[in-house]
């Protein structure tokens, strides 16, 4: 049977950066390649990124 | 000249028909642009959120003469238009100069329009109109009585160049003009890093206080719309119109207002949890 899911992921994430670095798109960047080289442990699955959002809060 | 005569009354006749012909013309003209202008203004009124009650309100903003231009410092090394997100938007929330503040009532300010099409874009997308429209409030020195209905630390973001430390982090409050009113009509006001650091006596555990005693406050700062949570209206917010930077906090106490400054934490330190310190104070 073929299914589908569709994730929504919080992730927390800390390093150190300069102040006026955009943190957001560095971070962005990183989450796409950590996902994309853990996929390939996973050949049975096919992952699609829909989407990678920050969460600035209220 | 018979003839003559029945010629200059056929030319009369013709004038006068062409005259009334001119008038019904113009009646026409007047109609049609008087149903188009009434049939234009639900759509006038559609692209203005919260327009109903507003005009009444908006009154008490024309006191207001030329606004004074945002003083903005680096932070830790944070510049003013932070490090992401709507850099315009950043500056206006991270300015730290003070002003003579506008007595404003708080439903005023709750009632207070915004266009809808600026709402999740940021100011460089805006059109001139509505950058015009926003303008006519933002950057007013206000300040409001009421109550607070909750007070928090708000998470890392662009404005203070995503710094994790709570040094790094705003105090998201909530505000309402009555104390049995929820969060839904509430008005958001914002504790920033940069004002903090000149009001070091304040403390988070005093406004969370504050709130849960229903004391009465004065919180004055600086009008700004912030468009990004359109998603909380009704709901966490009842406008987007913000006090963002608050530069003023009053708490009443015995009758009389008293700044929050001159009601410093004493030694009596707590900790949460999470390892965050909330000192008690004269408000307990």
């Amino acid at each position: 049977m073929r299914k589908a899911i569709q994730l929504r992921v919080l992730l927390w994430i800390e390093g150190e950066d300069e102040p006026a670095d955009d943190f957001a798109a560095l971070t962005t960047r990183a989450v796409r390649e950590v996902i994309r080289a853990g996929a390939a442990h996973h050949p049975e699955l096919r992952m699609t990124i829909k989407g990678i959002r920050e969460d600035e809060g209220e | 000249m018979r003839e003559y005569a029945q010629r200059r009354a056929r030319h009369g006749l013709l004038v006068y028909q062409l005259v009334l012909l001119l008038i019904l013309l113009v009646i026409i003209i007047i109609l049609i642009v008087h149903f188009a202008h009434v049939a234009q203004m639900p759509a006038r009124q559609g692209a203005m959120r919260q327009s109903s009650g507003a005009l009444a309100s908006a009154g008490v903003f024309s006191l207001v003469g030329a606004k004074p231009q945002p003083t903005e410092i680096t932070f830790h090394g944070c510049p003013p238009s932070g490090d992401g997100g709507d850099p315009a938007l950043n500056r206006l929330k991270n300015r730290v100069d003070s002003a003579s503040y506008i007595p404003v009532p708080f439903d005023s300010l709750e009632r207070l329009p915004w266009p809808r099409d600026v709402e999740r874009r940021h100011h460089t997308a805006w059109s001139a109109s509505e950058s015009t429209a926003v303008a006519r409030y933002e950057g007013t020195p206000v300040t409001v009585e009421g109550y607070l209905a909750a007070a928090k630390r708000e998470g890392p973001e662009s404005t203070n160049c995503h710094g994790a430390d709570a040094e790094f982090r705003d105090w998201h409050i909530w505000m309402v003009d009555t104390r049995t009113k929820d969060r839904a009509h509430s008005v958001v006001v914002e504790v920033t890093p940069r004002v903090r650091a000149i009001h070091p006596a304040w403390a988070l555990g005093q406004l969370t206080r504050a709130a849960r005693a229903h004391t009465p406050v004065r919180i004055s700062g600086w009008l700004l719309l912030d468009p990004e949570h359109p998603e909380q209206l009704g709901k966490t917010r009842g406008t987007l119109w913000e006090i963002h930077p608050i530069t003023r906090i009053e708490v009443q106490r015995r009758g009389r207002w008293v700044v929050l400054d001159s009601l410093a934490p004493t030694s009596r330190t707590t900790r949460d949890a999470k390892g965050h310190s909330a000192s008690r104070t004269a408000l307990d």
